[in-house]
């Protein structure tokens, strides 16, 4: 099955303003009716809680309402329906979408995707011994670079069945394991992305069923730090970061949102064919990242002590 | 302004007048060495509610997404931005979400003369934990 990733992820919240404002200083783009986009076209669209458009909400706090999956063409989308239609109903929009429930009720649906394939410089940084990144006189440290979120980079899920649930998205959509925490849960990626993971979920009792986090792809380390000190700067609420996963090597900053979930930087993350071997550890704090900083204010070296001249 | 001894004699910390704290919205205070308030006041009329900003869900969860944004919009439950817990805001106990069954902590605070003030032992027991 020729799945790209999540495409776009619509909400019902409580506070549409709110949101709105926090999607825009995240770096998102308004293409119009409270919908958010990155560079590609990958997306957050929000709605107020009450919208009777909304597919329906879980019976938990969480406040998405359904993940648009990206195919990557139309031959993908009728093999999807054809093999979803087997056991569950699965409905179709006039544009072409096809909408269901997955085996833990979490409302999904299918398109072909409408990301646009992006073509911008990586991160380049000199290196002794290296090839320089940059040439003379290109300067590293902008304070002015845009910072934009590129894609939608994944998703994770509280579930209160890890088995099923995985179960489901391999065996019935294709996706592939590249990495597991024994007991806590699998990463994974559908066949038609070659990033370390798109989806990830962790076992929870089921009250507690919903999104844990949402993540973008940033340019890399720098412009993760840019875009993150500037959600500082505006007074958000940074929650855990920045620091460096081991699975999948990405630099993560994740912070609060009114989206009722986390909401994640990330950058870097590796890349995986069918020649990888999945790892299998327990979760622990030292396998959940390789190193971790907080932001603290600004300061600068001076001459003597305070008080001598 | 540091900690002081009330008329009846307990240490307590005034957090800030109670017209500082719009009526019915929330207001944090208390800011540890990372910038990040330690608890979070909210207002309804004459009275003050006083939690540590902290989810029971997560040990090191701060329940705000901004600044001071720690209500829903109708400004009758504490929200935890992580993962949309609610909050009751006179006892702090969670309604839904991941902490179902767990409350907040919730500070001894009195309105004196106009001055908000609170009881913050369990913020220092708490910033120490923190920060271990
Ligand atoms: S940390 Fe508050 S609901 Fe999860
Ligand atoms: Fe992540």
């Amino acid at each position: 099955m020729r799945i790209i990733g999540p495409d776009e992820l619509i909400f019902g919240v409580d506070n549409v303003e709110a949101c709105r404002a926090f999607l825009l200083d995240y770096g998102l783009e308004d293409t119009g009716n409270d919908r958010f986009a990155a560079l590609d076209n990958t997306a957050i669209t929000v709605r107020s809680k009450d919208d009777p458009g909304l597919p329906p909400p879980l019976p938990t706090a969480t406040m998405l309402r359904q993940t648009i999956w990206g195919v990557e063409d139309q031959a993908t989308l009728d093999a999807i329906e054809a093999e979803l239609s087997k056991d569950r109903e699965v409905a179709k929009t006039e544009d072409g979408m096809i909408m269901c429930k997955d085996d833990l009720n979490f409302e999904i649906a299918f398109r072909v995707s409408k990301r646009v394939e992006l073509n911008l410089p990586a991160e380049m940084i000199n290196s002794p011994g290296a090839r320089p990144g940059r040439g003379p006189n290109v300067v590293g440290a902008n304070e002015e670079a845009e910072a934009k979120p590129r894609t939608l980079s994944h998703i994770v899920f509280f579930t209160p069945d890890i088995e099923k649930m995985s179960k489901f998205y391999i065996e019935r959509l294709g996706f592939v394991i590249t990495d597991q925490f024994t007991n806590t849960g699998p990463f994974l990626r559908p066949q038609a992305n070659d990033d370390h993971h798109v989806l990830f979920m962790i076992q929870t009792p089921d009250y507690m069923q919903g999104l844990e986090h949402l993540a973008f792809h940033m340019q890399g380390p720098t412009e993760l730090m840019l875009a993150g000190s500037r959600m500082i700067k505006k007074g958000y609420e940074s929650f855990w970061g920045p620091g460096r996963h081991k699975f999948g090597s990405n630099w993560f900053w994740y912070f609060n949102s009114p989206l009722g979930t986390h909401v994640e930087y990330d950058a870097d993350m590796d890349k995986h064919d069918g020649d990888w071997t999945f790892r299998d550890v327990p979760m622990s704090k030292e396998a959940s990242q390789m190193f971790l900083f907080e932001n603290v204010e600004k300061w600068a070296p001076g001459g003597p002590p305070p008080g001598k001249s | 302004m540091g900690p002081r001894r009330s008329a009846s004699g307990e240490i307590v910390t005034p957090l800030c007048a109670l017209s500082d704290i719009p009526d019915g919205g929330a207001r944090g205070f208390l800011p540890n060495h990372r910038g990040r308030d330690q608890v979070l006041a909210i207002r309804q009329g004459n009275r003050v509610h006083v939690y540590v900003n902290n989810c029971p869900h997560y040990d090191r969860a701060p329940l705000g997404w901004k600044k001071d944004a720690f209500l829903t919009q109708d400004g009758t439950h504490v929200l935890c931005a992580a993962h949309g817990a609610l909050f009751r805001i006179e006892d702090g106990a969670c309604v839904i979400g991941p902490c179902l069954g767990q409350s907040l902590t919730a500070l001894p605070s009195d309105v004196v003369d106009g001055e908000v003030v609170v009881d913050a032992k369990l913020v220092t027991e708490n910033f120490l934990k923190g920060s271990k």
